[in-house]
């Protein structure tokens, strides 16, 4: 006894025999619920197909289906896109925490944000004036280093530069980067040319194949001279040796998204 | 009976070229209902119609299905009385598969080109757009049926059957439901998809 489900599958599939497939197209064209049916069971053909889960019968069906009908072809490929589209979302979601965090505020109570305001501004004002007490101390003192910090607890940081105007032939590859092992932050700056108007915030990625290493949304434009480029602090413990593309868009239009591809070597 | 008459009075010819007039399509929306639904009603007649063309193993079922909504169109635009615009269009189909039926004879193109991606289940580079498009589609979802849908299609372990048993548990819903909410999101995406697209060509 074959179930409802195993019916309309093999009903698109084009396998039912033709007096039941002649019933369904009669319920199909007076039942908007079994349209309604037909398009969930399709979706599960379409994952199946895309997951190899399909019998070698019913995937040879599918595919002499997906040969005749762009449509269909156009299902399975908005279906991958869905799909990586999902598994990136998955992957970068530490990052939705910096999402959620506005949100979470905007659910506090008026009365306590109206606290929190206060406590930060209070917490800023002293800080600056501590700034200020030992700029006058260092000022006064005759040993001007006596009192500043070490700097062995500080990150290693390394600098790389990405310029968009270097010429590359067909054959050429990506620029390399090398990273020593010591360093701890990769602060890569990607030149943007020619230079944005009008757009400060920027938000980027950092891709290896499909998936999100890294990621940061308000990035701010710098301007040194005539170049403008991104600064980019990554942690060197997220990136090891091989192929990398810096995906970068305004804020304003994730659409306008550009790519600067680079290799990470030993 | 009149019906059947007036359906095998209809040109037996697929032209391949849209021949629909300005009144016989504003004769189709009318039959349609001619409510704010309207688009709706015609994008669904269309979908049926596909699938129609399509279990019946005919290519380009996407062409076949215009071709009904013209003929269509231009039956009504000559005021004929239809009971059932749905079971009129399906009988224009039975007639068109049945006039592409004898032209079967000719070779079956399969674009094999589609295939070269098969079976990965995940987009190629090439599609990096569409997949931020999506991204942004997805982040405007409500969490619950993001959750949902990264629950539904990324949990899947080995035994893709059992993993969605298991979240239906969880939500404590029927396996039903479960699918159907899914189904739900899955539209929502898909109208965000399209509105996207409208304004890209724009």
């Amino acid at each position: 006894m074959k179930t409802d489900r195993q019916m309309l599958r093999e009903y698109q599939l084009g396998t039912l025999p033709e007096d039941l497939a002649a019933e369904v197209d009669a319920r199909l064209f007076a039942d908007n619920g079994l349209h309604r049916e037909i398009q969930d069971e399709q979706d599960s053909l379409i994952e199946d197909f895309v997951y190899g889960r399909l019998t070698p019968e019913e995937e040879a069906a599918f595919r002499t289906q997906c040969g005749q009908s762009p449509s269909l072809q156009e299902k399975v490929g908005s279906f991958r896109v869905f799909l990586s589209a999902l598994e990136r979302q998955s992957a970068s979601k530490p990052s939705s925490i910096a999402l959620r965090l506005p949100r979470f505020l905007f659910v506090l109570s008026p009365a306590l944000a109206l606290m929190l305001c206060v406590a930060s501004f209070l917490y800023v004002g002293e800080l600056r004036r501590n700034a200020i007490l030992r700029s006058q101390v260092q000022s006064s003192s005759r040993r001007p280093n006596f009192a500043m910090p070490s700097n062995e607890n500080k990150p290693v940081s390394v600098v790389a530069f990405l310029s968009a105007n270097v010429p590359r032939g067909a054959s050429s590859s990506a620029p390399e980067i090398r990273v020593p092992t010591t360093a701890s932050v990769l602060e890569l700056q990607v030149e943007l040319h020619p230079a944005p108007v009008g757009e400060a915030d920027w938000d980027a990625q950092l891709l290896r194949g499909r998936e999100v290493v890294w990621a940061s949304a308000h990035v701010p434009l710098h301007r040194i001279g005539q170049e403008t480029f991104l600064s980019l602090a990554i942690e060197t413990e997220s990136i090891r040796a091989g192929s990398y593309v810096i995906r970068y868009s305004p804020h304003s239009d994730p659409e306008a998204a550009q790519f600067r591809p680079f290799h990470v070597v030993d | 009976m009149a019906k059947e008459q007036s359906i095998s009075e209809v040109p037996a010819k697929v032209s391949r070229q849209r021949h629909i007039t300005p009144e016989s399509f504003a004769s189709l929306l009318t039959a349609l209902g001619d409510t704010p639904q309207v688009g709706t009603h015609y994008e669904q007649l269309r979908s049926k119609l596909i699938f129609f063309f399509s279990r019946n193993l005919l290519q380009f079922p996407e062409d076949l299905a215009d071709e009904v909504l013209d003929r269509l169109a231009h039956r009504l635009s000559q005021g004929i009385e239809i009971a059932s615009v749905e079971a009129f269009a399906l009988g224009i189909a039975r007639h068109v598969a049945q006039e592409q039926n004898n032209r079967r004879n000719q070779p079956q193109g399969v674009d094999n080109a589609f295939f070269d991606n098969v079976p990965a289940h995940s987009a190629t580079p090439s599609n990096e757009e569409e997949i931020v498009r999506m991204e942004r589609c997805l982040r405007k979802l409500a969490s619950s049926e993001a959750r949902l849908l990264r629950g539904y299609y990324l949990s899947i372990a080995n035994d893709a059957i059992q993993a969605r048993k298991n979240l239906a548990k969880n939500l404590g819903v029927s396996a039903i439901t479960l699918r159907q909410r899914v189904f739900l999101a899955r539209q929502k995406l898909r109208t965000c998809m399209m509105a996207s697209d409208r304004k890209k060509k724009k």
